[in-house]
């Protein structure tokens, strides 16, 4: 053996442990230092005399949420790994390994970036290739170090297990989604959340002021009451009564209090009427409270309707039949129409007087019963506005809900069935008893998916009743085209989603769509 | 016996056993709801196909006119006339690919993740994956078009594939719940075997999803072939225009001609029906024939 050597290589080898946990700690520390730059500029900007809603904004523009709570974990992540890393911890040692590999990526993918804005842009050579030369040193240096610890694993001491190994292997195929889904859903909530807490307008000039006005907006949005109305009382103390028989109550903003008034509340039903008093339900802002009822009512029936007869259509598809291949692919069919296409098509076919082949059928079958002939405006009328969405929708979707559950049917094995056949359950049985229970995961799927989808819903609205009535995705598009309120447009998005997070946690809590 | 397990011959509940006397009234009461169904799913698809060839002046006719009459098929060759729509199938053809690619790559790998893998924090990140799904869309549309006018990608193919190749939550969401139906045994015993993670993905796990699969290809295929929006932000030049986009040619602000926007929407419908039929043989059964190879 020859001792210089082995020495020279130990010595060698440390270096290299120094060099890499180095970096780490250099990284790790700067995740912090950017963490908490942010916070003493914010606390300097409030000694310096600014008040606090300006401080809080300046704060959430600058650095935003996510982004903060990211630094503040990766820093303490890396600092903890860094130190690992210096005891030999073969574990550690791997997982340094993985953010290498990944660090490598990220800078060829900034590097080939880099160089095409560089070609892009013809600047002057130097300066344009100064950003990819870094990239490509930062790029070698890293695939070095990982390579490093590639070949002087057995420098490291303790195992990794088989579970932790797994779990490395999971992260490797997540994070590149979790990345994409920061910069695209979750970055843009952020800002919508931000936005909401403001007045800010939409496309107004840059130095237009911001304000920050706290949850004003989502008060505005959400205000709603309920008050007890006393009729008006004639001479002799009874209450009045017009010609119709009906008792005469006076209008709420006359007889309530006057945040009533100064807050700008409108009636928008009577719930419960007894003798002299009625119950009256009002709110700040009518439309978007109706949206809330509109789109809850379509969300409901449709997904109902749908889910019963996408069970139907899919053990159909799934059960064999003459002329079945042909049946299949035209039951998906009015899922393949673009969505825009067909609630053109079906406003036609909605079309208030005759000319609209629903009235027509109707009236067919009113002559044939010798009944009078009368034609349903069915886009004019409030109520019948949403059945003529839940039958587009329902028309529509359904056979995407059957698709679903179709896959589903696939994994319940026949031999059950068979077994059922012998022990002479009925079709209907063997239905509730088996096949509903064993399509459970699917249906839930099935479920969430359409119920976010429905609740979100917004092409069908916007096509056939534009601003006639409203759901809230179209109101929420309406406040910022029309109004250009983007602070309060932004406060109905965030209403959106956490309407839509409870159906959710709802969902999951209910069917068991454990994330286990 | 492995095969047996997860074998699923072609059967249903509607007619694949043989019939006895109670079973003929079961296909009656079938084949009836199943007429009413289908006829309600057909009638408005009848009314497009109709008013495609119909004459203007029957167009608006009351009563409605429900054979038209004379029939008149040259809105379809006119559709190629007026605008370039062999260029604008070519052109979602090409997105409509790549997305599937995009998609059948990574979805199945993070689907693979959270369904089969057991690591700290993966509650948490499905959660914040799912929660995605709970954002509407308009919400996320600006900040979007910043991100990927600030790459440069504007009026190029790139907004409308590249994030396909990072999974979409929804797909993933679906293929997960059907990954974790397969038994975990089989995982297990391939591990004994000596098969790599990757090994038990690639052998096991794909071959036994391949009704997922379908899904996935299918789901991205209609998705991708009548998304409209994107599109119309993304894409400035009309020879780059899709399909959807293209048939906006046909309602003008003012009017819409029904003929054109007809014919048009038909003939974009054949595409997915072709799929449909392809995709309904593999959709079914898809698991018995794997299984019993394996």
């Amino acid at each position: 053996m020859d001792y210089s050597s082995t020495a020279r290589a130990r010595t060698s080898i440390s270096t290299q442990v120094y060099l890499i946990a180095g970096l780490m700690l250099l990284l790790g520390v700067g995740a912090l230092w950017l963490f908490v730059t942010g916070i003493t500029d914010a606390l300097m900007h409030r000694a310096a005399g600014a008040d606090f809603g300006a401080v809080l904004l300046r704060y959430l523009h600058v650095n935003g949420i996510i982004l903060p709570l990211i630094e503040l974990g990766l820093g303490l992540y890396l600092i903890r790994l860094a130190a690992r890393f210096l005891r030999r911890d073969l574990r550690a040692a791997m997982w340094v390994r993985q953010l290498l590999l990944w660090g490598v990526v990220a800078s060829t993918v900034f590097v080939v970036q880099a160089l095409g804005s560089a070609l892009a842009t013809q600047m002057a050579a130097t300066e344009a290739y100064m950003i990819p030369v870094i990239g490509v040193i930062l790029a070698l240096t890293l695939t070095y170090a990982y390579l490093w610890i590639g070949s002087n694993i057995e420098k490291f001491e303790g195992q990794e297990t088989l579970a932790e190994s797994s779990a490395r292997f999971a992260w490797n195929l997540l994070v590149p989604t979790l990345l994409v889904l920061v910069f695209v859903a979750l970055r843009p909530l952020e800002k919508t959340f931000i936005a909401s807490l403001t007045d800010q307008r939409f496309a107004a000039g840059a130095d237009a002021e911001v304000n920050f006005v706290g949850f004003d907006n989502y008060a505005k949005l959400l205000g709603v009451r309920w008050d007890l109305v006393q009729c008006t009382t004639d001479d002799t103390g009874a209450c009045a009564v017009d010609e119709s028989g009906a008792t005469v109550f006076p209008r709420a903003r006359d007889v309530l209090d006057e945040t009533y008034r100064d807050l700008r509340y409108r009636e928008i039903s009577t719930w419960l009427t007894l003798g002299g008093t009625k119950l009256i339900f009002s709110a700040r802002d009518t439309n978007f409270i109706g949206s809330i009822g509109n789109t809850l009512m379509f969300t409901v029936v449709s997904v109902t309707i749908e889910l019963i007869l996408g069970i139907f259509i899919a053990m159909v598809i799934n059960s064999k039949f003459p002329g079945r291949g042909l049946m299949r692919a035209a039951m998906l069919v009015p899922w393949a129409i673009p969505t825009v296409v067909s609630a053109k098509l079906w406003t036609v076919i909605l079309r208030d007087n005759s000319s609209g082949i629903l009235n027509a059928g109707i009236n067919l079958i009113q002559r044939t019963l010798g009944l009078p002939e009368e034609s349903i405006a069915w886009l004019a009328r409030p109520e019948t506005q949403i059945i003529a969405m839940i039958a587009i929708d329902v028309w529509k979707t359904t056979p995407f809900m059957a698709l679903i559950l179709l896959a589903g049917l696939q994994t319940i094995p026949a031999d059950i069935y068979e077994a059922a056949d012998v022990d002479g359950a009925n079709r209907i049985t063997q239905f509730l008893r088996l096949t509903i229970p064993l399509l459970r995961p699917t249906i839930a799927v099935a479920l969430v998916f359409r119920t976010l989808d429905a609740v979100r819903v917004f092409d069908v609205f916007q096509v056939v009743l534009a601003q006639k009535q409203y759901s809230m995705a179209t109101y929420n598009y309406y406040t910022l085209t029309n109004s250009q309120q983007l602070g309060y447009a932004s406060a109905v998005g965030v209403v959106i989603f956490v309407i839509i997070l409870l159906f959710t946690v709802a969902y999951v809590r209910i069917l068991g769509v454990s994330a286990e | 016996m492995l095969a047996n397990r997860i074998a699923r011959p072609e059967s249903g509940a509607l007619g694949s056993a043989p019939l006895g006397k109670n079973r003929v009234w079961h296909n009656v009461f079938g084949y009836g709801a199943l007429l009413i169904v289908a006829a309600a799913l057909m009638l408005p698809l009848y009314w497009m196909v109709s008013t495609a060839v119909k004459s203007p002046a029957q167009m608006f006719e009351i009563p409605p006119a429900w054979i038209p009459n004379p029939v008149d098929f040259s809105s379809f060759p006119k559709v190629f006339q007026e605008v370039p729509f062999g260029r604008f199938l070519v052109n979602t053809i090409i997105i409509v690919a790549l997305n599937i690619v995009g998609h059948l790559v990574s979805v199945t790998l993070i689907a693979y993740g959270f369904a089969r893998l057991r690591f700290p924090g993966r509650s948490v990140l499905f959660l914040i994956m799912l929660s995605t799904l709970m954002i509407p869309y308009h919400v996320t549309l600006v900040p979007r078009f910043i991100l990927f006018s600030k790459l440069g990608w504007i009026n190029t193919y790139l907004p409308l594939t590249v994030p396909a190749f990072t999974g979409s939550a929804f797909l993933i969401f679906l293929v997960r719940q059907y990954m974790m139906s397969i038994p975990f045994d089989l995982d297990e015993a391939a591990y004994i075997d000596g098969a790599s993670r990757f090994g038990v993905f690639w052998r096991i796990i794909l071959p036994l999803s391949r009704p997922a699969l379908m899904l996935v290809i299918v789901f991205t295929f209609v998705g991708t072939w009548n998304d409209f929006l994107q599109p119309l932000i993304y894409l400035n030049d009309p020879n780059m225009f899709t399909v959807s986009l293209g048939l906006s040619f046909f309602q003008g602000a003012r009017e819409t001609n029904w003929n054109l926007l007809m014919a048009g929407s038909l003939l974009a419908t054949i595409p997915p029906l072709i799929l449909f039929f392809i995709a309904q043989r593999q959709l079914i059964g898809g698991i018995s024939i794997e299984g019993l190879k394996g």
